[in-house]
């Protein structure tokens, strides 16, 4: 099979997986090397559907022991396989990056006989690309889970970046749809790699560990509407992964029925809607200072597509609102729908100066439309007369068409019926192009 | 020299250097002169209400001036200013003289009037460059030459040429490369590590062989293939990428 064969079909079995940042570290060049890292990453293009391409994202093989019902590369499912050598994807990064097409590689694997042999080969391949073409940009891996600890370990002081992925955020869904992937052996990587990171930390290094382990952090992915789960149970579950494993970052991936056979699978469209609103509540718990359980509750699992979720908390709490601008803390300004990270910091540092106006704020970047039910600018409120929670979240709504109003999503809006699981809506996307994700 | 003021506006002309405008920044803190346009070029047609005045570049006023920026103004003053500078917009110059007769008045603070109008522009400008200069670090595309040299053609809004050459003089300091702005006729030449901005030009087509035809391809096949279908977004593509990029990328975006 030529290289252009096989790159089509390892990149295409690639690209479901969400993940493409090339962030995290800042690395200059080695004696002799080729490559650098830079602490933000860089996109270095963006395809059709508007995602950023940073890394060269293959996977070493789509060839899998594994039958996952949500995944296109199921045992069970028909369709052409290849499988690339450790040198033909050194030679493929090499010749890319001096190009400059890409930060790095993006390496992820089906399991190719067992979770051992897939990791060997990504690890020699990784070793390939350091030690041989003394490659120095990025590089994220992934790790496999139920391989040996030691190859992940030994991986791991040659990458930046590694990830396992949950897939499925309870087990009940996991031994439903994967029944060959444990949720013990996920964690357990898992767990191996955070407890790697902080030995290295503590000062346990060794004779070519400079780069240091993991350094830009591990990472994850689910799968969004494939099983029964609410809004609740992914966002608690994201906390406890930010929390208990440091993680870097959760990314979601909502389902796409990849069979119309498997009745264990829903059939709706893919819940995109859902997925944005997931990462809106994933940004809050990571830069704005939320809590899980403060977003969602028992009573109310699930977020109101039409709202942002920073929105939905501030109407279901306006006993707190509206702050004045001059006075409120940093903590609050970060709680007010319309005022993001940077605004609320440049809120801050000019109140050093002069107290601001609404005039300023439009200035600073604030989105009034969204901020004006909650705040006050000396003492000035916006709106006149009482407003209802009602009529304030009709306003907030507005006719703003939705970000990423794709094809698919509005059909999801002209169908009405979002993700139900077993949804009357039997309609299949078209078979064989649509999948969720190659991998582990 | 006298004050100037009164009906008639005065119009400083400079060399367009950046110690030029230093040099201008100089006489204006003394108050020697209250420019109300900037230009580094003679008129083609002098307004007859305007006062012309030319400004010769002295390196020891600018060098004071450069100093009292880094010494007495916020930490960020300096970059800002030079990110303005490179924007080459018609404006440019002019935001630089008002943010700094700002600066000696409020020194450290300066940045926290974000607000201001003798400081928002300049900020939007600097803002304008510095994404830029990001993001054209990833959309420059090398191209092997015969002879094995790097080249790359870019044509970029600002002057960004200064700031991305490090970058990749690190990154690939084994390689000879050259970056060429050709909206500017200028290139940035990298020989052994070392590089240099040289004024540059093309004669003729260069003639790409098999080998790096063949990873044009693969990267253009790579670009399709990775765009998820159902997910097609041609418009977020167009707002993240704009279509002035497009030209000297090695990828084929259809529309």
């Amino acid at each position: 099979m030529d290289i252009h064969k096989k790159l089509e079909i390892l990149s295409g079995a690639a690209k479901y997986d969400v993940s493409c940042a090339s962030s995290g570290t800042a690395r200059k060049n080695i004696a002799g090397g080729i490559g650098t890292t830079v602490r933000s990453g860089i996109c270095h293009s963006w395809s059709d559907d508007g995602r950023c391409i940073s890394l060269l994202k293959i996977l070493l093989t789509n060839k899998c022991a594994y039958n996952c019902a949500y995944c296109v590369n199921r045992t069970s499912n028909d369709l052409p396989r290849a499988l690339f050598t450790p040198e033909e994807i050194a030679d493929l990064t090499i010749q890319f990056y001096r190009r400059n097409y890409i930060e790095g590689l993006f390496l992820s694997s089906a399991v190719y006989r067992n979770p051992d042999y897939t990791m060997e080969l990504i690890y020699r391949t990784t070793a390939l690309l350091r030690q041989k073409y003394r490659f120095n940009g990025y590089i994220h891996a992934k790790a496999i889970p139920g391989a040996d600890p030691v190859l992940i370990r030994r991986t791991g002081f040659l990458v930046d970046r590694m990830s396992a992925n949950i897939e499925l955020p309870t087990e009940k869904s996991l031994t439903l749809l994967a029944p060959q992937k444990g949720k013990r052996a996920i964690f357990k990587a898992m767990k191996d790699i955070k407890s790697s990171i902080l030995d290295y930390r503590d000062g346990n290094r060794f004779p070519g560990s400079h780069r240091g382990f993991v350094p830009a952090g591990q990472s994850t992915q689910l799968i969004i509407g494939a099983g029964p789960e609410s809004d609740r149970t992914i966002l608690n579950l994201s906390e406890a992964l930010y929390r208990g494993f440091s993680l870097k970052r959760v990314y979601y991936s909502a389902y796409v029925p990849v069979t119309n056979s498997d009745n264990r699978l829903p059939l709706a469209d893919p819940p995109l809607r859902r997925e944005h609103r997931l990462y809106q509540a994933d940004w809050l718990l990571r830069f704005y200072g939320f809590s899980a359980g403060e977003l969602l509750s028992e009573k109310n699992p699930d977020f109101d597509p039409e709202l942002d979720p920073k929105s939905y908390w501030a109407l279901s709490n306006m006993h707190l609102f509206p702050v004045e601008i001059n006075k409120a803390d940093y903590a609050m300004l970060l709680r007010v729908p319309g005022i993001g990270l940077r605004s609320a910091q440049r809120i801050i540092r000019i109140r050093t100066v002069r107290a601001l106006t609404f005039d300023d704020l439009k200035k600073t970047g604030v989105v009034l439309k969204r901020a004006r039910f909650f705040i006050t600018c000396s003492g000035r409120y916006l709106e006149k007369g009482d407003l209802d929670i009602v009529m304030i979240k009709e306003r907030i709504i507005g006719h703003h068409t939705p970000l990423l109003l794709t094809d698919a999503r509005r059909e999801e809006q002209n169908g009405g019926q979002l993700y139900l699981f077993g949804s009357d809506f039997p309609r299949a996307a078209e078979p064989g192009t649509i999948a969720v994700t190659g991998e582990l | 020299m006298p004050m100037v003021s009164g009906p008639k506006r005065l119009t400083c002309i400079y060399d367009g250097t950046f110690h030029g405008l230093m040099t201008i920044a100089h006489d204006v803190a003394k108050r020697k002169i209250i420019p109300h346009d900037i230009i580094d070029a003679e008129p083609d047609s002098p307004f007859l209400f305007n006062d012309y005045i030319r400004i010769a570049t002295d390196m020891n006023k600018a060098e004071a001036v450069i100093n009292a920026i880094t010494s007495s103004l916020p930490p960020l003053a300096y970059k800002r200013i030079l990110f303005c500078y490179l924007s080459e917009a018609p404006n440019a110059a002019k935001c630089i003289i008002d943010y700094l007769d700002m600066g000696w008045r409020c020194g450290k603070l300066l940045d926290h009037y974000s607000t201001h109008e003798n400081v928002r522009p300049l900020h939007n400008l600097a803002q304008k460059v510095a994404r830029e200069w990001h993001r054209m670090m990833g959309l420059v595309r090398f191209r092997i030459a015969p002879g094995g040299i790097y080249y790359a053609p870019i044509e970029p809004d600002n002057n960004i040429l200064p700031l991305i050459s490090p970058h990749f003089a690190e990154r690939m300091p084994r390689e000879n490369w050259i970056i060429h702005d050709t909206g500017r006729n200028i290139a940035s030449q990298c020989l052994k590590g070392e590089w240099d901005i040289v004024d540059f030009e093309v004669v003729g087509a260069i003639e790409y062989g098999e080998e790096e035809l063949t990873y044009q391809n693969l990267w253009n096949d790579y670009f399709t293939t990775i765009t998820i279908g159902y997910r097609k977004n041609k418009g977020l593509q167009k707002q993240l990428l704009p279509r002035r990029y497009w030209k000297h990328l090695v990828e084929r975006i259809a529309d």
